[in-house]
């Protein structure tokens, strides 16, 4: 995996599979899309792949799709938008100690005050403070109850 | 012409049957008309002798029926009599016993609604007396009973009213909660709290 090493979220993943795709349909065509998002460029240029020379490209976009399609989603629902560092550093951390072909899928629910609520190849954990604040309040509800 | 003398004695000897047979039969008509006219001379008399025996009957028949019928008018004469006398008797009778009869069952009658009546008095004022007394106790019973059924009626209704306004309570202190941490807590801490989330999830094999 070295295309998509700086790809660590899921809405960024799926932007750039389709626009591979389109560009694989029309890479051999005289008319259609003959140009490329700063994304790609930035990722074409990282791994050195010129892409005025369609050969190149082609091949580039063939392992940008391998690699992305074989990426493993963990969905992370978060209480706030978190920022583009964080998000990479919260990737990087998880490649390091879960999983090599990591990628995060996030979303945004207030509703769980703060923590994450993580679901990972089938496995579901809800570390949200909600869910603290309800267990608490679950097990706190008689004395609070006794005291209203 | 010669005729042979065989044929004149055939001839003969033909006509000599023929007489024979003649006579036969004359002879023997004259026995069956002698018969019948003594068989019909006889039917004759015995005809006869019957219509007088029939008159003779028809006539004592006649004589009997008329003596019959003269002695059964006299006697329905009689009866008749006596039967209009009878009848005067038996419907003063009649009218003796009936009122007798009348009389004795009016009596018994009269009699036997006085003593049903007596008792039936003396079983309505029973149960009358018993009915109020049921009544009474009904009406403390269905006091009582009213009076718990309120008591538990109201005790449960109050019972859910402040388990659902504690609910109420409970869910706005458990939301005003969650805003309040929400709002102190500023992005450092949120993604501190992510971070040590993943950490944790990892620690307990939840990754």
């Amino acid at each position: 995996m070295i295309i998509s090493n700086s790809v660590y979220t899921k809405a960024e993943a799926d932007m750039l599979l389709s626009e591979a795709e389109e560009l694989k349909r029309n890479l051999f065509r005289s008319r259609g899309r003959w140009s490329f998002s700063p994304r790609l460029e930035q990722l074409a240029q990282s791994t050195g792949v010129d892409l005025k020379v369609k050969s190149q490209t082609e091949e580039f976009l063939r392992t940008l799709q391998e690699e992305l399609s074989g990426l493993l989603v963990l969905d992370l629902t978060v209480a706030v938008k978190l920022s583009a560092v964080f998000l990479a550093k919260t990737c990087r951390w998880l490649r390091e100690e879960v999983h090599q072909k990591a990628i995060l899928d996030i979303k945004v629910d207030p509703s769980i005050i703060a923590g994450a609520i993580i679901s990972f190849k089938g496995k579901y954990r809800d570390l949200s403070v909600g869910k603290k604040l309800e267990e608490w309040f679950e097990e706190k509800k008689e004395e609070i109850n006794n005291k209203l | 012409m010669l005729i042979d003398p065989i044929f004149f004695y055939i001839f003969l000897i033909t006509i000599f049957f023929l007489a024979a047979v003649l006579v036969i039969v004359v002879w023997t008509q004259i026995l069956f008309f002698k018969k019948f006219s003594a068989v019909k001379k006889e039917n004759l008399q015995l005809k006869s002798s019957l219509i007088n025996e029939e008159a003779e009957i028809l006539k004592n028949a006649r004589e009997k029926g008329e003596r019959i019928i003269t002695s059964a008018l006299k006697q329905a004469v009689q009866i008749e009599n006596t039967a209009q006398m009878n009848q005067k008797e038996f419907s003063e009778l009649l009218n003796k016993e009936l009122n007798q009869v009348i009389k004795k069952y009016s009596d018994q009658l009269e009699e036997n609604s006085r003593k049903a009546l007596s008792s039936y008095q003396k079983s309505l004022s029973g149960q009358m007396e018993k009915n109020i007394k049921s009544s009474s106790d009904n009406a403390e019973d269905f006091e009582h009973a009213l009076l718990s059924s309120m008591e538990a009626e109201i005790e449960k209704q109050k019972t859910g009213r402040l388990s659902k306004l504690s609910e109420e309570i409970f869910a706005v202190l458990e939301e005003a909660s969650g805003e309040v941490l929400n709002k102190s807590l500023n992005l450092s801490n949120h993604e501190d709290l992510i971070t040590e989330a993943l950490e944790r999830a990892k620690k307990s094999r939840g990754l």
